[in-house]
């Protein structure tokens, strides 16, 4: 990964605002990812976490505006609609997966594709890809989304970004509410994907484990990233610690 | 009453009954994409009709009037809204180019084909057509001209534009067909009896056409990717957002179906009932009462709704044939209560 | 933006006391009684649709039993038309009883649905029963009299109609003013908020149904003995929808947009119907071409309709005052408010054993057992998904446990909902602000003083609440100083900032009373300003020996706050303690920051 450090990013903000009416969610952010990272997004609850990575796919609700550049590979995208952001590489699992509960979880996965329609390309190759990465969907591929467990949806929402061919993936709290044998298995699943040259933005609570897996990181706080640094230094730094535990006497 | 007179208004209520199910199924489609609550159903029906009669008489079907009307209303929204977001990106030539070719040239092109061609002695299979071929595009600008720009709105401001919907259509309906309604050609003069009961030709058609297209639907919505993405917006419209299918994509053609299926339901009741302008409300009501049976969001259950609509008018046309509709009406009442009392905690916002 | 146009208001009713006695042509009179009758109609639809927030297209029902009824007692029967009134009155608010009771459990879109089939179903039951003369309808019916007077007059019953229209006019707006009004705006903000304060919002939104359809009743008689024939079609599903629009044309939120709904609708339906005809060459109802575009278009451009862009103008020239004030001084009466009394510092108030919650398979409150003291201060903390939202939604009563039980002062109330768990001195906030934002401050916290008062609807439209309404107002402004927010006091709620909104929303639960407050999330998404406003309210709160529950995410802000923290995980407790002690707990550091190695 390394060797790409001095390529120019994939996908950066720059003074990225998001508001819903009079409440300002995320002030001026800049952020940047180069192919094959994993930067994670760290900071606490009502910090803006969610809405950097909904303003960058462009899938803030109604009520939110945003403000500010979103560079896909050097090219403002910040106007664009979810399709066509969806269609230059981006791709988004939020917070609450938002599958197709009533649908089959290859359904889920082959509506991943809707946007993906290319000449000599079938949705069966891109399926198979995605049961290489998670076994336990092609196994399970004619349940229905719903009744699937919490680390098993988790899986169905990321393999259904996948099936878009994302160059940048972006995971929002993709630990939530799984056991902790349950989300290494995620952890490991964004790991391996970093060889596949995606370049994965993550956001976590959890940020022992995503900072543990990640090339660089931010803190956001209240809106602003008030700390970034490589990922390593990142966890050893008191602030993080402090930020979560309320450490300061 | 002897089993030879349950018989046929068995045939009957249930002949209907198929006709409401389509309609039930058009709203509950409709609704569970796009959240409204689509009234002007009734007029295609209308519409639909009176162009199939219109063609079988040789008369110029004056719908594509509308449809000319409309297409250019609809390129108007559309160069509008792409001129109004030119500060942040250069004109969508491309859609442009289609929503002229859509909107403008599409319905000159339909004007052509009714001026040239004979429609009078063509097959009733390919007057139907024709007529979809105006009512679709019809449904589907009207989507994009009323809904589209407040698609996001909550669902009893969509409720109100749709009544807003349903009073210009009704009123343009009549300046186009004036007041008097027309009857079709019969599909068939065959009959038959089964038994002691005699089954027209007529009935089996219905039965027939309208079973086959809730066949279809059915293998629309889990065979292709399209009718799957349809289903995936009703579920959840930000996975499908997320994964590229866009609420006003779905949103059309959601009422392109709904168009669609309003026509047939018209062309089929057209042969045995003399349908005017405005007879299509009270007719898709029907279907509204089927389908809030179902409560808006279950095919199979506005199905059986449709059937029990069908049943309980044909059996209070002979019992109290003066308070048919007062009857149908009023089964909402009962059904919304069982529903209020098994629901538990009433959903909120 | 609530704004005081008292002036134009009354002005622009004024005209119309005026306009009868000038010389206008006859036309023009009838004009006018139907823009009374049709105002009637659509104030009931204000009250029930923009701000009750039920929808009905229905309502020309209602009118055609007003009609019907009294056509038929004073036709058929001879009876006087003032029975005729009364039994109308009993016969609509029945029927909108009933109705009412039926579909408001169901959520928003299925009571205008019911109200279509309704109409359509009693036009189709005017137009075929025997005795109401079916489609011909009945005529022949008396003019209206007081005391031998005769008022058959077109003139005189303008007179009548407006007088009506004024009466209910005053009724409306003292309701809406009073502690049943604030209880019916609560109900547009969906059913949690106000059933927190203790507001049976079925109750009321009934009570709206009925009231619209007894004016609805009102119109439909003075409409028989001004006609003096009745027949079906006035009353059918189209002009149910009418009624709908003017309401909306004028601006469905507001009382006086009643009024102008029904003077642009009607004028231009007259217009219109002048003017179609000749230019299409052909007779029918054309104008509703127009009115549909118009409301499609209406929609777009502004959902309020054309009131607040009438009173906007206005108000450039005549800046607004506040309608709703406080008094100065406790009112006469203020210190005989029934207050709780307080449990002894240190006694057990809130008990937690077991309580578990099972959502189908998924486990989300599993065994949670923990205590609160009076005047403690205690968080429950954990990560995202932890389960403390549902926790807290089985301490207030929004969801009922599945198992083991919750004990408040010594009483059950893990089956009890979020109505009676107010009652009993549980006061709480929301995560995501629940406020009436164009309400002002005042009478957004006024909102959690419904408990403390009992005047009803009746009383309060005829103003007999005044003494008790001065001092619910006393007690909310006394809440707002409290917390420190009276300099905004008369702000609308909506222009307060988040961290404001947050404070005015514990005014509006301290408002109830309550010996144990409870706080969802209440630091998420404010700035470090606003928090350290809202600790040092928590901290006043608790000098003055208030018990508090503060369910957070946020570690720091609970720190230097509470007494206690319960520390949850998967929905079970994996820590409890002091403060100091759960900062160095090893569970809470992995669940925190995340154990996986």
């Amino acid at each position: 990964m390394s060797a790409d450090n001095n390529s120019k990013p994939v996908l950066e903000t720059r003074n990225l605002s998001v508001r819903y009416g009079k409440v300002e969610a995320l002030r001026g952010t800049s952020i940047s990812l180069r192919a094959g990272e994993i930067v994670t997004v760290i900071g606490p609850n009502g910090a803006g976490k969610s809405s950097l990575l909904n303003a960058i796919m462009g899938a803030l609700p109604s009520e939110g505006q945003a403000q500010g550049e979103v560079l896909y590979q050097g090219q403002d995208v910040s106007h664009h609609a979810i399709e066509l952001r969806l269609g230059k590489g981006l791709a988004l699992v939020p917070e609450k997966r938002e599958l197709f509960t009533t649908m089959t979880v290859e359904d889920n996965l082959v509506l991943g594709a809707y946007r993906r329609r290319k000449a000599g390309w079938s949705y069966r190759d891109g399926l198979e890809g995605i049961y290489a990465v998670f076994p336990r969907l092609k196994e399970r591929r004619h349940q229905l989304a719903g009744t699937m467990s919490g680390g098993e949806r988790q899986m169905v929402a990321i393999g259904r970004a996948l099936m878009s061919d994302p160059k940048v993936l972006m995971l929002d709290e993709p630990s939530l509410g799984l056991a902790p044998r349950v989300m290494a298995e995620v952890f490991q699943v964004i790991s391996h994907l970093r060889d596949t040259g995606v370049a994965t933005l993550l956001i976590e609570q959890n940020s022992r484990a995503a900072l543990k897996v990640s090339d660089y990181g931010y803190v956001l706080e209240v809106g602003d990233v008030t700390l970034e640094g490589k990922a390593s230094e990142l966890a050893q730094n008191p602030r993080v610690i402090e930020a979560y535990l309320g450490a300061k006497h | 009453m002897d089993f030879g007179i349950f018989a046929v208004l068995a045939q009957d209520g249930v002949t209907n009954g198929a006709v409401y199910a389509l309609l039930a199924m058009a709203l509950v489609l409709v609704f569970s994409v796009t959240r409204i609550i689509f009234l002007p159903q009734g007029e295609f029906i209308g519409f639909g009709a009176l162009t199939v009669a219109a063609l079988q008489s040789s008369q110029f079907p004056k719908l594509i009037w509308l449809l000319i009307g409309i297409g250019v209303l609809t390129f108007l929204v559309e160069l509008g809204s792409a001129l109004r977001q030119r500060r942040y990106k250069p004109l969508p030539r491309r859609l442009l180019m289609w929503s002229v070719i859509e909107n403008l040239i599409y319905p000159q092109f339909i004007w052509l084909l009714a001026h040239s061609l004979d429609w009078q002695g063509m097959p009733m299979a390919v007057q139907i057509l024709f007529t979809l071929a105006i009512t679709v595009p019809l449904g589907i600008m009207i989507y994009r001209v009323a809904f589209q720009p407040m698609a996001e709105a909550s669902v009893l401001v969509l409720l109100i534009v749709s009544v807003g919907v349903h009073f210009a259509m009704l009123g343009m309906g009549l300046f186009i067909f004036g007041p008097e309604g027309s009857t079709t050609r019969a599909f068939t003069e065959w009959s038959t009896s089964l038994g002691e009961m005699p089954v027209s030709g007529q009935s089996v058609v219905v039965m027939a056409v309208a079973g086959s297209l809730i066949g279809l639907l059915y293998l629309f919505f889990d065979r292709t990717l399209y009718g799957k993405a349809l289903r995936a917006t009703a579920v959840n419209r930000k996975g499908a957002q997320l994964v590229g299918i866009g609420t006003s994509q779905a949103g059309r053609m959601a009422f392109g179906l709904a168009a669609g299926l309003g026509t047939l339901a018209g062309t089929l009741i057209a042969p045995l009932n003399t349908v005017g302008y405005d007879t299509g409300f009270v007719v898709a009501l029907k279907g509204f009462v089927a389908a809030i049976v179902g409560g808006l969001a279950s095919y199979p259950l506005a199905a059986a709704g449709a059937l029990l609509v069908g049943l309980l008018e044909s059996y209070s046309s002979y019992w109290a044939s003066a308070y048919k509709e007062v009857i149908v009406f009023t089964l909402i009442i009962p059904v919304l209560a069982w529903r209020s009392l098994t629901s538990g905690h009433g959903d909120e916002e | 933006m609530k704004m005081s146009t008292k002036k134009l208001q009354w002005l622009m009713f004024g005209w119309f006391f005026v306009f009868p006695f000038l010389p206008v042509p006859g036309y023009w009179i009838t004009i006018g009684n139907y823009i009374g009758l049709y105002s009637i109609v659509a104030l009931g639809l204000v009250l029930l649709t923009g701000i009750g927030g039920l929808t009905s297209f229905g309502q020309a029902a209602f009118v055609g039993l007003g009609a019907y009824t009294t056509a038929y007692l004073s036709t058929t029967l001879g009876w006087s038309p003032w029975v005729g009134l009364g039994a109308g009155l009993v016969v609509s608010g029945l029927a909108a009883a009933l109705i009412g009771s039926v579909t408001v459990r169901l959520s928003g879109h299925f009571l205008p649905l019911a109200t279509i089939a309704w109409g359509l179903s009693l036009y189709y039951l005017f137009g075929t029963i025997e005795f109401l003369g079916k489609y011909d309808g009945l005529s022949g019916i008396p003019a209206l009299s007081v005391f031998g007077i005769d008022l058959s007059s077109p003139r005189v019953m303008y007179g009548v109609i407006w007088f009506c229209l004024g009466g209910c006019l005053m009724l409306v707006l003292n309701l809406l003013n009073s502690r049943p009004g604030r209880a019916i705006r609560a109900l547009a903000k969906g059913k949690t908020m106000p059933e927190a304060m203790g507001i049976h919002t079925a109750q009321y939104k009934i009570l709206i149904f009925v009231l619209a359809a007894l004016m609805a009743s009102l119109s439909g008689w003075l409409y028989a003995h001004l006609q003096r024939s009745v027949s079906a079609t006035p009353f059918g599903l189209h002009m149910g929808i009418e009624y709908l629009f003017m309401a909306v044309v004028g601006g469905v939120g507001h009382v006086w947009g009643a009024i102008l709904g029904a003077v642009v609708m009607t004028g231009l339906k007259s217009q219109l119907q002048d003017w179609l005809p000749l230019l299409l060459g052909s007779n029918g109802n054309f104008e509703i071409v127009v009115f549909g575009v118009m409301i499609v278009l209406l929609l777009l451009w502004s959902r309020d309709g054309l009131w607040p862009w009438v009173a906007g103008v206005w108000a450039k020239f005549h800046p607004p005052e506040p309608e709703v004030v406080a008094p100065a001084i406790a009112p006469e009466g203020y210190s005989d408010l029934p207050r709780r009394t307080r449990p002894q510092a240190g006694a057990l108030i809130l008990e937690v054993n077991e309580a578990r919650k099972q959502f189908g398979g998924l486990v989300a409150v599993k065994d949670m057992a923990f205590e609160i003291r009076a005047g403690e201060v205690v968080g429950l903390i954990g990560p995202n998904g932890a389960g403390k939202s549902t926790m807290f939604n089985l301490v207030t009563g929004v969801l009922p446990a599945t198992s083991g039980e919750i004990r408040f002062c010594g009483e059950r109330i893990d089956q009890l909902d979020s109505r009676r768990i107010v009652r009993m001195g549980i006061g709480r906030s929301f995560q995501h602000v629940h406020l009436i934002p164009h309400l002002s401050v005042l009478e957004n916290v006024a909102m959690g003083a419904h408990l403390r008062g009992r005047s009803s609807p009746l009383a309060a439209a005829l103003r007999l609440d005044r003494h008790e309404e001065a001092r619910l107002l006393f007690l909310a402004a006394e809440q707002i100083r409290r917390v420190g927010l009276e300099e905004h006091m008369h702000t609308p709620a909506g222009s307060l900032a988040l961290g404001q909104q947050r404070i005015l929303e514990i005014a509006r639960a301290l408002c109830t009373d309550p010996t144990l407050l409870l706080l969802d999330e209440p630091a998420a998404g404010l700035r470090l300003k606003e928090k350290e406003a809202l600790a040092d309210l928590i901290r006043q709160l608790k000098g003055e020996g208030m018990s508090v529950l503060l369910v957070e995410h946020d570690m720091d802000f609970v720190m230097g706050l509470t007494d206690r923290l319960v520390v949850m995980e998967f929905g079970s407790k994996i820590a409890e303690g002091l403060p100091a002690e759960i900062q160095n707990n090893e569970a809470v550091l992995a669940a925190y920051l995340g154990g996986v190695e």
